[in-house]
């Protein structure tokens, strides 16, 4: 398996893993809220029908103080039994249009309507009874009470009312029953939640845990991978450079112009080689995040006029221009000198790569507020719209690259942008196709 | 008169070309395959310098740095310049403490340059002396 199927394979199933936390969190969450709504429903429903209860308990209340009133006037003829039975008799037609108005629509609807009819005319026979006695018709008033009809109706309306009361217990018991149900529910839902909770979260730090260490244990042995690697590469190709040098300098003898020319070219590739190879190391210890600084204090000017110096035979070989406009000062500034003379002289030396003959390339060093600007520019190729996002990227490289027409590793420009970055700088490219490219490093003057 | 100089190395083909460059410039040279050969060879031969590479089979320049710089090693001591294909900043600080003379990394050098910083230390020293 590559590093990187197994970083996604150990990825994909922390994901899922924590899909399925989030779902059984989603899910019972719903849940509990239903059922608590539920709970608060009935509740709610319950406080109701005992408000409702207590308005038929106050109607009934007010219709016994009218007729007790109505009873003792009538059998006195006292006016005092008249305050008591005036007062119930003016809330008592509010009274029952309230409580029809509520009562609508519940279970106890027809058994109220009936109550309410009887109370109706209850009320009717005391208002009556009571105006003919003060009408002075004594004895009709007398008669009316005596024909029992109020008696039938008082019976009646108690009998209606324990009907109503029944009803009322029924439903108050039902609604009861629910609302215990749906708080079980609640706490059932909110248990297991809690329990599935406690058993998932081990597992999916568990998962987490372990991704995490196979990552580390892959960037470690990667790493270990390029370190050794980079030292098993350099030792032959440094044996090479210590013979070729040696041959060159007429350690075994003097060499023909044809001999010293072509040795040279091979020392030169060479030296290519074994800057590669360090260029490699340079990721392995970018990747681990262990580039590690070297300060000290830079004369930028002197730094790009040493990148210049190295690179102008090949500029020449390519007959191209090279300009560089330093600032009137020298500027300087505290970085690891050999990093930024890497990073910088790979922007050159993209320059130089991507510029074809007879073209240009300019570098301009200047100051500004605080921090440094280091342009690299090119009056070569350019780069393709699609592709400026990616020339930062690891082992990318541009087209003449793919073609075999340019050399490189395609690090360059990673590694220059990492070393800007560990110097709390930035590199900036603004490129297009077939105009040439513009690399701008932007590095604080400040210390680092 | 030219400082006597010990090769540490177990690749054939530094340590031979290295070895060459110095007799051909007319150093006394001995050579050691490995940490522990060293040591017997420094015994009979003396050194005033020592080229020691770093990574080697049998005993590696760690090892072989902390046996023959041992204050109870008698007799004097040669000068220890670690020559290593690791250019690791915790290694160029691990074998300075433990009293190496300098550290170059074999890439950046060449024979010749060699051959011209190890005379430059040793007239440098002289002078001192």
């Amino acid at each position: 398996m590559k590093f990187a199927e197994v970083r996604q394979y150990t990825n994909s199933k922390i994901f899922f893993a924590l899909l399925a936390v989030m779902l059984i969190a989603v899910g019972t969450t719903l849940a509990a809220v239903f059922a608590i709504a539920g709970l608060l429903q009935a509740s709610s429903e319950t406080r109701q029908i005992r408000e409702r209860q207590a308005l038929l308990d106050a109607t009934y209340v007010s219709l016994r103080e009218a007729e007790s009133g109505q009873r003792g006037y009538i059998l006195t003829a006292d006016e005092k039994y008249l305050e008591p039975f005036t007062d119930a008799v003016k809330v008592l037609p509010d009274e029952l249009v309230a409580l029809k108005r509520v009562t609508r629509g519940h279970s106890e609807q027809p058994a109220i309507d009936r109550l309410l009819s009887s109370m109706w005319l209850k009320q009717w026979e005391l208002v009556q009874s009571v105006a003919l006695h003060r009408s002075g018709e004594v004895s009709q008033a007398l008669d009316l009470v005596a024909s029992g009809e109020g008696q039938r109706l008082m019976s009646a309306i108690n009998s209606e009312r324990k009907a109503v009361d029944a009803e009322y217990a029924v439903t108050l018991s039902m609604k009861d029953r629910e609302a215990a149900a749906r708080g079980n529910q609640a706490l059932v839902i909110v248990l297991a939640a809690a329990v599935m909770t406690l058993l998932l979260s081990p597992l999916v730090y568990y998962l987490y845990v372990r991704a995490i260490a196979s990552e580390r244990e892959l960037d470690h042995a990667k790493d270990e991978f390029v370190s050794l690697a980079s030292h098993q590469l350099r030792t032959p190709a440094t044996g090479i450079k210590s013979i070729l040098s040696m041959v060159v300098a007429g350690d075994f003898g003097s060499l023909n112009e044809k001999q010293d020319r072509i040795l040279r070219r091979a020392l030169d590739s060479n030296e290519r080689e074994i800057a590669i190879i360090e260029e490699l190391l340079n990721v392995a210890k970018a990747d681990a995040g262990r580039l590690v600084l070297r300060p000290s204090e830079v004369n930028l000017v002197e730094l790009i006029e040493n990148i210049v110096g190295e690179q102008a035979s090949a500029i020449r070989d390519k007959n191209l221009i090279l300009r560089f406009k330093r600032p009137h000062d020298d500027i300087s500034l505290v970085g690891d000198e050999d990093k930024l003379y890497m990073a910088i002289g790979n922007l050159v030396d993209n320059a130089r790569k991507y510029t074809p003959a007879d073209g240009c390339i300019e570098i301009i060093l200047r100051g500004r507020r605080g921090q440094v600007e280091i342009e690299v520019a090119d009056s070569g190729v350019g780069i393709e719209e699609g592709d400026i996002a990616r020339v930062f990227d690891r082992f990318h490289r541009g087209r003449g690259m793919l073609m075999g027409t340019v050399d490189g590793t395609g690090l360059g420009l990673y590694l220059a942008r990492r070393i800007a970055e560990l110097h709390n700088g930035s590199i900036e490219v603004d490129s297009k196709k077939g105009h040439g490219s513009r690399f701008t490093m932007i590095l604080p003057l400040r210390r680092i | 008169m030219h400082p006597r100089v010990l090769i540490v190395e177990d690749d054939d083909v530094i340590r031979e070309v290295y070895a060459m460059k110095f007799e051909l410039e007319g150093y006394p040279v001995a050579v050691a395959v490995d940490g522990a050969a060293a040591l017997k060879v420094a015994e009979d031969f003396k050194p005033d310098v020592i080229l020691l590479d770093m990574m080697m089979p049998v005993m590696d320049g760690l090892n072989f740095m902390k046996r023959y710089l041992n204050p109870y090693n008698a007799g004097p001591q040669a000068e220890i310049i670690v020559f290593s294909n690791i250019s690791a900043p915790h290694q160029m600080n691990e074998v300075m403490e433990l009293g190496a003379a300098d550290y170059w990394v074999k890439s950046d050098y060449t024979p010749e340059q060699v051959v011209g910083a190890v005379s430059k230390r040793w007239q440098r020293q002289a002078f001192n002396r």
